[in-house]
Parts: C-alpha cells; structure tokens; sequence
C-alpha cells in the first residue's frame, strides 16, 4: 500500500460542518492528518464530520464564525497548543445566493463578500503567523470556477471567488520567502453544492457544456485538495487549479 | 501483477523527467511500459528495476512508428489507463545533443519544423491513437509535459515557447472532443528545473528565474513526477487543464 499522503500534518479546515469542507476533513483524516474544523450553527453536521474523521482523537470541531477574529485566534492558539502546529490551513467556508444584481440590496453584496473573502483574509491572518514562525506551512484556498471564467453565476459570488485567486497570488508571492505555499483550487458545479439551487434549465446548460457531462462529487475535489497540500506537491504555489470535468 | 493495476504508458521514459515519472508510477503501483530514442542503458536499468515494464525503441518524429508501438503497448498489457509523454527538446538546429539558446536569427526552417514535430506533433497523434484504441472503454487520462515557457511571459527560445504553448490549446480542444468518451486530457507545465533540458540554460537566466521565483529554488524533478502521476493515477475530475510547477514565479 501506498504511504498516506498527509501523515504527521496537522489540518485546520474552514467550514466543516457539511458538504465540500466535510469532504476534506474526511480525506484529510484519511490520509493520516489530524483535522481541526470550524462550523457556525450545525452541530449535527459537526457532530457527523468528526465521526467521519474516526473521532475525537483524530479530529476537533470549533464552533468558530470565519468573521470571528477574537473566536478564530483562540482556535488556532488551542490547535497549536495541542497539536503543535497548523501545517495545512483549506479556507473553504463561504455563503452564496442566487439573485439578479438589481434585486441585490447592500447586505447581500456584504454577506458574500464578507464571508468568502474577508473571512479567508482573516483566517488566513490567524494561522500564517504561526505557520512563518515555523517556515512552513500550506494555504488552500476554494475559488470556484465561477471567479475564473464567465458563466452565468450570481455576480456577488463571483467577485467573491475571483478576489480569492487574486489573493491566493498575492498571497503566495508574500509568504514564499516563508516556504509557505499558496494555492486555489476552483471547481466546477458539485452535488449538492453552492449551485445546488440552480434553476433545471441552467444545470442542463451547464452539463451541455461540460466535457464530461456530469457535475463533480465531493469526494473527488477533496482528493485532489489532499494532493495539493501534500509535501509531493512542494513546487505548487500561486497556481488556481480548476476541477470542472472540462466546461 | 495485479491485473487491476492501471496501465500506463510513458513516451520519452528514459530522459531525466521521465525515467523519475516510470519509477514514481511504479512505486504507487501502476504497471509501465515506456520509450526511449538514444539513452538504451538507462531503458535497460529502468526495465530491469521496474517489475513487469517493458520499454520500446521509438523516434517520436515517426508517427507511423508511433501508431505501432502503441497498437503493441496496448496488445502486450491488454489496456492503456494513462498515456504520459515526457518527450521533449530545447534544441532543435545544432547538432544531436547541443545545447543553448537558440534565438530567432539562428532558426533554421528545418529546426521550426523538428521542435514542432518532437514537442508538439507527437503528442497530438500519439493521445489519437489511444483515443481509437481505447475508443469505447473510457476512463484513460493523458498528461503532457508542458513547459512555463508556454504558459508565462519569460526569455525563452521562440520556437520551444510555440511548440509548447500549443501544448495548452490542443488539450483543451482534446479535453473537449474526447471528454464525452471519458478521457481526461491534461498538462503540466514546470518552470526551471534542477535536471533535465533546464540544465542547458544559461548562468544569467537561470540567476533571473531564481530572483522572481518565490520559493527561490528550481523545481525538482520528482515534485513534477508526483503531479503527473496523480494526474495519471488518480484523476477522475481536472480535464483540460494546464497545471504550473513554478514555485510561485
């Protein structure tokens, strides 16, 4: 058998509680790392990531808003406390809407932005203070294919993303004299994802359009994230990788 | 052998990216069948340190002999699962082995044409002929060894920067065209590495790289070798994409 990817790194992985950032938490955990994860409100859904995660030895969960600053320094300060260290951060908690500009009100345009991006920036502030201490650490950023390429997506959500590769290449010039890696990582339509509310016709025009004519599973962006955050993937950094089944 | 190990094919497996890509499939258990054009010793001590591998003599810039080889790769192990192809050149007007930055004045039409058909003609007909060979089974992933010359903006000899900037367009088109039949078709493009053709680049180029590479270090040849193989192995999403190793340049 194959030696795992992620033994001995210690994972802290935004929005954890469902979906994509449950995923990765779970593939993490597999591949030998410990995982951290925050969530906001569901417990039952944190409750279900640490289970995936083989439990509390393996995995903990922190109820943690991203836009905390004061409830995000004291998760890191008890990870590294703990466990050492945050070698390997997945900013990945982020909201979406599906609403036409001109309905959109302010606080719409703040929610999204708000969340995705200042909260990957303060997230990001929190654990790369410990990862430059150490000269060492990877930062993964969920982009979405939406902030990369034009698609008929909601135009608050895609600012959002596309900041997200513009700070992941900022980023990584930054903190590369650090030894830290920056990368984006920008899927297609998931299951179940952010696009999950899409009207029929618009999914079909997606799938017309997508060379392999389906949309991603979890499972497999999470196994790609485990890949580009592995020590194997040491010359990545900068780059958006785009996991979209080829639209 | 496991008879459910991918098979995997590599063009170009003994040349310093791609014998580490043959032993690195290997080693996450893929059986290898690879070519080589002049280096017989180290295809030899590759077959010889990979179980169950088989190499072929193959001159990429004979697509008959391309078509060949393949029909005999897939007859041999039954199947091709992954095609990866690590043939490339940087010089294309001296001769067999020189070396150096060969710039636009001092390309001759000959070599245009020599570069075109070693670092870009062969991966298209090669990706055709596993394409009809693999027609109706599906699941095949390709990876082409691109180059940052193709992708970023750098002092780099034209025509290699062509012929492997096309490299970005082709999978994308084959992305789509092959994509319905389920084949994932992808590059990799590394910046300067510590071996291989970027050996060849000169003392002030490779000082520039250094400056405005944030990791300040040249790529190394088993970082690129890890990517391809996830790409060749485990890959079931990414299609048609172009993926830099650069270390943040």
């Amino acid at each position: 058998m194959t030696a795992r990817l992620l033994d001995g790194e210690v994972a802290l992985v935004t929005g954890g509680s469902r979906g994509l950032g449950q995923a990765i938490a779970r593939v993490f955990a597999g591949e030998g790392a410990r995982v951290a994860f925050s969530y906001t409100r569901d417990e039952a859904g944190s409750h279900k990531t640490l289970e995936l995660c083989g439990g509390a030895g393996r995995a903990r969960a922190f109820q943690a808003s991203v836009l905390d600053p004061g409830a995000t320094a004291s998760m890191v300060a008890e990870i590294e406390r703990d466990w050492g260290s945050i070698d390997i951060l997945v900013n990945n908690a982020a909201v979406s809407q599906n609403m036409p500009l001109a309905l959109m009100e302010e606080d719409d345009w703040d929610r999204v932005m708000d969340v995705n991006v200042k909260g990957t920036f303060l997230t990001a502030r929190a654990v790369l203070r410990g990862m430059i201490r150490r000269r060492r650490g990877v930062v993964l950023n969920m982009g979405s294919l939406a902030g990369v390429r034009m698609i008929d997506a909601p135009v608050h959500y895609c600012a959002s993303k596309a900041a997200i590769k513009g700070l992941t290449e900022a980023l990584a010039k930054e903190v590369a004299r650090y030894g830290i890696r920056v990368i984006c990582l920008a899927p297609g339509l998931l299951e179940d994802g952010v696009g999950r509310n899409l009207p029929e016709h618009r999914l079909a025009d997606y799938l017309k359009h997508c060379a392999l004519g389906r949309v991603g599973t979890f499972d497999e962006v999470a196994r790609l994230a485990a890949f580009l955050v592995s020590g194997g993937n040491g010359y990545m950094s900068g780059e958006t990788v785009i996991a979209d089944g080829g639209v | 052998m496991d008879a459910a190990a991918p098979v995997t094919i590599v063009i170009g497996g003994s040349g310093a990216v791609g014998r580490v890509v043959c032993r690195t499939l290997a080693a996450r258990g893929a059986r290898v069948g690879f070519t080589y054009l002049t280096n017989e010793t180290v295809a030899r001590e590759l077959t010889a340190a990979i179980p169950d591998s088989t190499a072929r003599r193959l001159d990429v810039r004979d697509i008959g002999a391309i078509d060949r080889t393949l029909d005999e790769f897939e007859a041999l192990f039954g199947r091709i699962d992954a095609l990866v192809n690590c043939a490339a050149i940087g010089v294309a007007c001296g001769p067999p082995g020189a070396t150096g930055h060969e710039r636009m004045d001092h390309v001759t039409e000959d070599g245009w044409e020599t570069m075109l058909a070693v670092n870009t003609k062969a991966s298209y007909f090669a990706v055709r002929r596993v394409a009809s060979l693999m027609r109706d089974r599906g699941g095949v992933n390709v990876v082409l060894l691109g180059s940052i010359d193709g992708v970023k903006p750098a002092p780099a000899p034209v025509h290699y920067a062509a012929s492997k900037a096309a490299l970005a367009g082709m999978i994308r088109a084959m992305a789509k065209e092959l994509g319905p039949r389920g084949f994932r078709i992808n590059s990799v493009a590394p910046g300067v590495l510590e071996d291989g053709l970027s050996r060849t680049l000169s003392e002030p180029l490779r000082r520039e790289y250094l400056k405005h590479c944030g990791l300040k270090r040249f790529g190394r040849i088993e970082e690129v070798a890890s990517l391809v193989t996830w790409l060749a192995v485990e890959n079931t999403l990414v299609t048609g994409q172009t993926l830099v190793l650069d270390g943040a340049l």
